[in-house]
């Protein structure tokens, strides 16, 4: 359970309310601790009856499934994440590749890659549903299955609150209401704390690369883009679509003051700054030639609730005063991620 | 395939009167300016045992004519009537169970075996796939004898040598059983001895098998020894036409072919043409 | 060299056919969900006795409904565009043509992404688009290879090249235009790819197909001859401008029908009419029959391979014929040149 997470709300809420509330937020950090690490599964609640019901989806698809959820496939790597978020472990019954976090999701079986997956080994399965992300799936896949009887629900988060909406609708598929109840009220905490230290600070303008090569960007209507507008940052191009092409001069006349990259390790930042100064066309924007990148993790492109804490780690890394009186962050994560 | 019936058959009989190869006033034109005409007007008769040899320089319209003859053209003006029926009321079908055309070159894309090059022949006389029955494998093997290709039944067309071929395509035309046979320079890629062969199987068939045959050629002497009718062109002009002796003269072959020639007549009634060349 | 009988095709074809059921009945046993042999036997006898209802779980929707479709799309795939790169070679008299070098490919690519465009949010991939694209190609290229009101050889080449190449570019252009998402549906059609959806059902792609299969072998005997030249196959009776029309029609018909429901395959319509020109020679009365079988049992090999060579990943049948196709190609090549 995301306990870790709450001893980070911690040290977000503002300093004056932190003489008052310290005591009893250290007292309860060690009794949730307790508690909950290591991480644990929620056990199926066998007896909550089943019931077949029609539910929509995220696109707007209709699908009958029986619930409390038993036997579920993450077809999407945020699918997966969000599922073992909400202590659904023991419902996965397989994952697709790239999904790595969190660690505990190694041993489970895989069906192939989230764009290409074995359809047979999904149906071998027998799962009561399957879980798809519209940003990692292809439309055939999902229609495959459908044809097959599988049910599929596919999420399509277009902002933050729509990650929130989603923990809250898988929970209500797999029988864990309350369990997505508290780990959504958690999120919202924290988006909360976060939006009070970064109250009328003017935001940052940045330009999230999601490719360099060639030049793509996050859409306005992406979750991404509500990310960043979160952790006090604002796109500096206006663009249209959800992953635009852009043109390097687009970026060098807007000159934002930060370049985001997502990378798989957030390796040496250095490195990253020294190639970039190396290319033409970039090394003519401010933000390189002043050291103005932040690199943030690859999960900052997944819609699960991952991603709050990587608001968090960019909000800090964009606003550093509003963070100043904070001592470091604790090295706890939610459960990180497998390598 | 239904076996093809025989010539005699298929093509009733005409009257003794009639010529097999009527040409009447035909020509034919590229453009439509009167520079452009390949064939001025032009007519002549060969009978069911002849054969007509056409001489004249490069682009004196001998190919012309024999695709006009073939079918393959129509003529601008002038009709081509084969037993009396005009030409261009056949359809291709007919035409070719009638008519067989030996050409200059004769590429091949894949690799053939000799036997099905010359069943081919056959194609005009049946239907559907054509698979051959015991008739047309007859017909195809005395075909092949009948060119002297005998032995070559079973090897492969690009194993042939280039005189070997030629007798291969000409049993192919053969197993047509054709009542015409359009050759276009058949002796191109023969040595003496070959040419010879060639001339005289076609002077066997003419007689023997009441075929008529036309053939193109740029040998005045084989022109002179075997053939029954001579058409000499020039520019797309008849400058002789008419037995081999008559027409075949110093004169007209030295203004057609400007070069210097010299006709000798044999004792026997045969031409020989030599070349003059001076020695200075 | 004995002529060709009748009865020498029906050896042959039997000989490919029996290769072909025994490649389809491996094939489905074969996958990310291995089926041992006896319980596969098992599978099909009681299908085939009870019907679909009385058998395991696994075996009806692993092998009935999900590998026994996709193996019968597959030997249709690779039947038609063997049998249209046949056709081409013998229309064109050229052995490098494949079934695409007319531009059919492009065109029905280039219907698809402009379904895709033009569709609402969540338009599938469907062949519709892509065959009404291909149609619209055929058309276009065979008005374009005119000339003196009949199909002109050299004329259509260049017209489809030029065709096939103009629309590429517009595929390009359109790209770009696509949202990424799209992009990588696109990507996998346009690779080659047995899963998606069918326009119609399987029965009448079938019908279709082996209509125009059998309309384009009609012609047979005269494409033996077209092949030495349009002027002598004219000399020899072939009635040479209905038998290019029947065939440019036919052998179009195919690709169009293959590429809607299965993306651009390559390789198949190249290579398998060579294979059989070795094996069996060049004989189109036996070519194209045992060009359909042996196309159909290669892209059922391949698809059997793209299925389990990366297992669980499914990777596209295209893919796996590049694979094999190049250097088989290069290999070939350099026997014929010997």
């Amino acid at each position: 359970m995301n306990s870790p997470a709450l001893f980070l709300g911690a040290f977000l809420l503002p300093p004056t309310a932190r003489r008052r509330t310290g005591f009893m937020a250290a007292a309860a950090a060690v009794v949730i601790l307790l508690l909950a690490w290591p991480g644990g599964c929620v056990r199926a609640n066998t007896r909550t009856p089943r019931s077949w019901q029609t539910i929509r989806d995220e696109m707007g698809r209709t699908l009958r499934v029986r619930i409390p959820v038993e036997r579920v496939v993450a077809l999407a790597p945020s699918a997966a994440d969000t599922l073992f978020a909400l202590g659904a472990c023991r419902q996965v019954v397989a994952v697709t590749a790239y999904a790595d976090c969190p660690a505990a999701v190694a041993p489970c079986r895989r069906v192939g890659q989230p764009l290409s997956p074995s359809l047979e080994m999904i149906a071998s399965l027998e799962p009561d549903l399957v879980v798809a992300a519209r940003t990692a799936n292809r439309r055939e896949t999902v229609a495959a299955l459908d044809r097959m009887g599988v049910p599929v629900y596919v999420t399509d988060e277009h902002s933050v609150g729509d990650i929130v909406r989603t923990v809250r609708a898988l929970g209500v598929l797999l029988g864990m209401p309350e369990a997505a109840a508290g780990l959504a009220l958690r999120m919202e905490k924290q988006l909360e704390a976060i939006r009070t230290r970064l109250a009328g600070r003017p935001p940052r303008r940045v330009l999230f690369v999601v490719w360099v090569d060639p030049l793509i960007t996050a859409g306005p209507r992406t979750f991404i883009t509500d990310a960043l507008r979160i952790a006090g940052a604002v796109p500096a191009v206006q663009v249209r679509g959800d992953w635009p092409h852009l043109s390097l001069e687009q970026v060098v006349l807007a000159q934002p003051e930060y370049l985001i990259f997502p990378a798989a390790t957030p390796a040496s930042r250095q490195h990253l700054l020294d190639e970039l100064r190396r290319r033409p066309g970039w090394n003519d924007l401010q933000a390189v030639q002043q050291g103005g990148i932040v690199i943030v993790e690859e999960s900052f492109n997944r819609p699960s609730p991952r991603l709050i804490g990587q608001i968090a780690a960019l909000a800090r890394a964009l606003h550093p005063e509003a963070f100043a009186d904070l001592p470091q962050l604790p090295a706890v994560e939610e459960e990180p991620c497998g390598r | 395939m239904k076996p093809a019936a025989t010539p005699a058959a298929v093509h009733p009989a005409p009257p003794r009167a009639l010529p097999r190869l009527g040409v009447q006033g035909i020509s034919y034109a590229y453009g439509t300016s009167p520079q452009q005409f390949v064939l001025q007007p032009l007519s002549f008769e060969v009978a069911r045992d002849q054969v007509l040899a056409l001489v004249g320089p490069n682009g004196s319209g001998k190919s012309t004519l024999l695709r006009l003859l073939a079918g393959t053209l129509e003529p601008l003006a002038g009709k081509i009537l084969l037993d009396g029926i005009e030409l261009k009321q056949l359809d291709t079908r007919t035409r070719a169970q009638r008519i067989a055309v030996v050409q200059q070159e004769n590429p091949l894309l894949f690799s053939l075996g000799v036997l099905e090059f010359v069943l081919q022949g056959r194609h005009p006389h049946g239907r559907g796939l054509r698979f051959p029955d015991r008739e047309d494998l007859k017909l195809a093997l005395q075909a092949l004898d009948q060119a002297g290709a005998g032995r070559l039944a079973r090897r492969w067309m690009h194993e042939l040598s280039g005189g070997e071929k030629q007798r291969v395509v000409l049993a192919r035309a053969l197993a047509q059983r054709p009542v015409l046979l359009l050759l276009d320079e058949p002796t191109l890629h023969l040595d003496l001895a070959g040419q010879i062969d060639l001339l005289r199987r076609l002077r066997q068939l003419a007689t023997s098998s009441q075929t008529t045959v036309v053939l193109a050629t740029h040998d005045l002497n084989l022109a002179a020894e075997f053939a029954d009718l001579v058409l000499v062109l020039d520019r797309g002009r008849t400058a002789g036409l008419g037995p081999p002796a008559e027409v075949l003269t110093e004169a007209l072959l030295q203004q057609v072919f400007g070069v210097p020639l010299r006709v000798e007549q044999r004792p026997e009634g045969t031409l020989r043409i030599f070349l003059e060349v001076n020695r200075a | 060299m004995r002529a060709l009988t009748a009865r020498r095709v029906w050896l042959v074809a039997a000989l490919l056919a029996g290769l072909l059921v025994l490649m389809g009945v491996i094939s489905l046993g074969l996958g990310a969900v291995p089926i041992p042999p006896r319980e596969l036997g098992a599978c099909l006898a009681g299908a085939v006795h009870a019907g679909a209802g009385s058998v395991s779980a696994d075996c009806r929707v692993i092998v009935l409904e999900l590998r026994l479709p996709r193996v019968l799309l597959a030997a249709l795939v690779g039947a038609a565009l063997s049998v249209a790169g046949a056709g081409f070679q013998a229309l064109l008299r050229n052995p490098l043509a494949d079934p695409y070098v007319l531009g059919i490919s492009s065109g029905a690519a280039l219907g698809a992404i402009l379904s895709l465009l033009a569709g609402p949010p969540g338009t599938l991939l469907t062949g519709g688009a892509a065959f009404l694209g291909a149609l619209a190609t055929v058309a276009g290229v065979y008005l374009l290879g005119q000339r003196n009101g009949h199909l002109d050889t050299p004329t259509l080449l260049l017209a489809g090249v030029i065709t096939a190449s103009f629309l590429s570019a517009i595929i390009m252009f359109l790209m770009t235009a696509l949202p990424g998402r799209e992009l990588r549906g696109l990507a996998f059609w346009l690779m080659g790819d047995l899963s998606s959806p069918l326009p119609l059902s399987l029965r009448w792609l079938y019908v279709a197909a082996l209509l125009t299969m059998a309309a384009l072998y009609t012609t047979a005997a005269d494409l033996n001859l077209l092949l030495a030249g349009e002027q002598e196959a004219l000399h020899l009776g072939v009635n040479v401008r209905r038998v290019k029309l029947v065939v440019y029609l036919s052998a179009s018909l195919l690709t169009a029908l293959a590429v809607s429901v299965s993306g651009a395959i390559g390789y198949v319509g190249l290579l398998v009419p060579h294979a059989i020109r070795l094996l069996f020679g060049s004989d189109y009365r036996l070519l194209l029959p045992a060009s359909a079988l042996g196309g159909a049992v290669a892209v059922v090999f391949a698809d059997t391979l793209a299925r389990t060579v990366a297992a669980p990943t499914e990777l596209p049948v295209g893919a796996m014929t590049a694979v094999v196709g190049a250097p088989l190609f290069i290999y070939l090549l350099r026997r014929h040149l010997q």
